[in-house]
């Protein structure tokens, strides 16, 4: 019907009907707005798209290991120096269970069509922090609730053991070519086993490093995962994984 | 809409996958045509923003698609040449989250998702593992997601491998259909695809581009070089090996009519035949062996 409108408009505009112009821009603008157009959804629904998709089999899988973690820290409850020893193994396997998550898109052949999206590579990777982020700021926090410890030991015992496991893990899977994961899950058990011996029959020593030294630790940490994550978003790393040698 | 590549160049180290390559799209289905390795899927890459240029830039409208980032991304529908997914993605799933990665609005998405999957006929399998479904299901549900924003700009690398024919004419109609006031971009090694749909074809070799034109416009290169002549059964694997052979069809009674490209007729009874892409395409990459493309 508009259609039919706008050629008896252009009929009448080219018999020098001097309105019809006006009379056709009208026409035009109301066909044009009629049309549907994409509406765009903004950041949060991204995030909210990254939690259905990436961070659910990953809470999945830190819900599961909380259960055996509760399970455990309870049977170490009479013992009180086994506590230290399985919070700290437990943050570091909250922190294993993120690996076979990592690189997906690259392990799939995804990271093409996600980079041509408009919510392009660093942005999808900031989306998927974020999302599996709140995961791991739970499993972190009801480890440290079990441990019942002040707020000191939770920083040596708990987060400075999963932020280390975090950084290795990732630089190991980022640099160990096909059999990452696996190579990376190992290097990460033997820091657990490291952790599991230190706080087991070393707790007291552990918690004599200063508190500025475990706060530089954890930053040195987080300065190596965030280097890590940027050489995930590099030219040169998306050139190899397309198949282009320099 | 117009977009502009300007003396586009991508090295790597040494090598010279895209060489000062400069193009002007308009509306209409475009395709390019190359050999393995000539630089297509590269040159594809640089215009979905996927890699950055060596030198060179891309225009839009006479802006820098690279400033444009998330509006020119926003025009764009890009189809890779090598279709990867999640394993546990269903079609649904696929759809979902490409449309939540492309930024659009739930309800749009379901409407443009339902209104795809009628038109590509992934309705029966919208909620398979895409894990499952055969290869041409699977590109597809790729040339779906490519058009999930309505793109304004539609890059697709061999859109058409694993397609059966069926599938492939309905897919030529559809982009002949959506390409009346955008741009299509197709490379495939299908030419017979982009004679049938292409309004225009862009040649690419060793990274270079050397031609342009409409297909009438490039087959001229070939006039008079394409020939068709009935040789003895016995005698095919000499002509072959000599002659540069674009199809064999065998006539019966021990004869096989040859169809062949050359700058003269080269066997008895020789007949002039009317050219086609494919001829042209075999006349310029005559020398080109089978390599990974890149």
């Amino acid at each position: 019907m508009k259609t039919l409108e706008l050629k008896s408009a252009l009929r009448t505009a080219a018999s020098g009907n001097a309105a019809a112009p006006e009379e056709l821009l009208s026409l035009c603008r109301r066909e044009y707005c009629s049309h549907p157009r994409p509406r765009r959804a903004g950041r949060r629904a991204l995030v909210l798209s990254q939690m259905r998709f990436t961070a659910l089999p990953v809470w999945a899988l830190q819900g599961a290991l909380l259960i055996f973690i509760c399970l455990v820290l309870s049977a170490a409850a009479p013992n009180e120096d086994l506590v230290p020893a399985c919070a700290s193994i437990s943050a570091e396997l909250a922190a294993l269970t993120l690996l076979p998550f990592c690189n997906r898109a690259s392990r799939f052949g995804m990271r093409e069509v996600e980079a041509a999206a408009r919510f392009n590579t660093p942005r999808l990777m900031l989306a998927r922090l974020v999302a599996v982020g709140m995961g791991d700021a739970v499993c972190v926090s009801v480890i440290a609730l079990l441990s019942g410890g002040a707020a000191y030991e939770v920083l040596v015992l708990v987060v400075m053991p999963f932020l280390l496991t975090c950084a290795l893990s990732l630089a190991v899977l980022e640099h160990a070519g096909e059999s990452a994961v696996a190579v990376s899950a190992a290097l990460g058990a033997v820091l657990a086993a490291a952790y599991w011996i230190l706080a087991g029959n070393y707790t007291k020593g552990l918690l004599r490093i200063s508190p500025a030294v475990a706060a530089m630790i954890c930053l040195a940490a987080l300065a190596a995962l965030g280097a890590e994550c940027r050489a995930m978003l590099s030219e040169k790393k998306l050139e190899k994984e397309l198949g282009y040698e320099s | 809409m117009k977009v502009e590549i300007q003396n586009l160049t991508k090295r790597f180290g040494q090598k010279t996958a895209v060489d000062d390559v400069s193009l002007a799209l308009t509306s209409g289905v475009w395709g390019l045509i190359g050999a393995n390795g000539a630089g297509k899927t590269t040159l594809m890459r640089m215009l979905a923003g996927i890699l950055t240029p060596t030198s060179g830039r891309v225009l839009c409208d006479g802006a820098d698609t690279r400033a444009m980032g998330e509006a020119w991304r926003d025009m764009l529908g890009y189809l890779p040449q090598h279709f990867g997914f999640y394993p546990e993605f269903t079609v649904a799933d696929y759809l979902d989250y490409m449309a939540a990665l492309k930024g659009l609005e739930k309800k749009f998405a379901r409407e443009k998702i339902e209104e795809l999957c009628e038109i590509l006929s992934l309705t029966r399998v919208y909620r398979n593992k895409i894990k499952k479904l055969s290869g041409g299901t699977q590109r597809r549900v790729g040339i779906a997601q490519a058009m999930l924003n309505d793109p304004e700009v539609l890059i697709l690398d061999e859109p058409t491998s694993g397609l059966d024919p069926g599938e492939r004419v309905r897919f030529r109609n559809l982009l002949s259909e959506f390409a009346r006031d955008r741009i299509v971009l197709i490379s495939t090694h299908i030419v017979s695809d982009i004679e049938y749909i292409a309004a225009e074809n862009a040649i690419m070799k060793d990274g270079k581009l050397i031609d342009v034109g409409t297909t009438e416009q490039l087959l001229r290169a070939v006039e008079g070089k394409v020939f068709t002549a009935l040789v003895p059964d016995s005698f095919l694997g000499r002509v072959e090996s000599e002659v540069r052979v674009v199809s064999l069809k065998n006539e019966g009674g021990g004869q096989t009519l040859v169809r062949y490209v050359a700058d003269a007729p080269l066997l008895r009874g020789s007949e002039f035949a009317e050219p086609r892409l494919e001829d042209l395409y075999l006349w310029l990459f005559k020398d080109e062996r089978r390599q990974d493309d890149v």
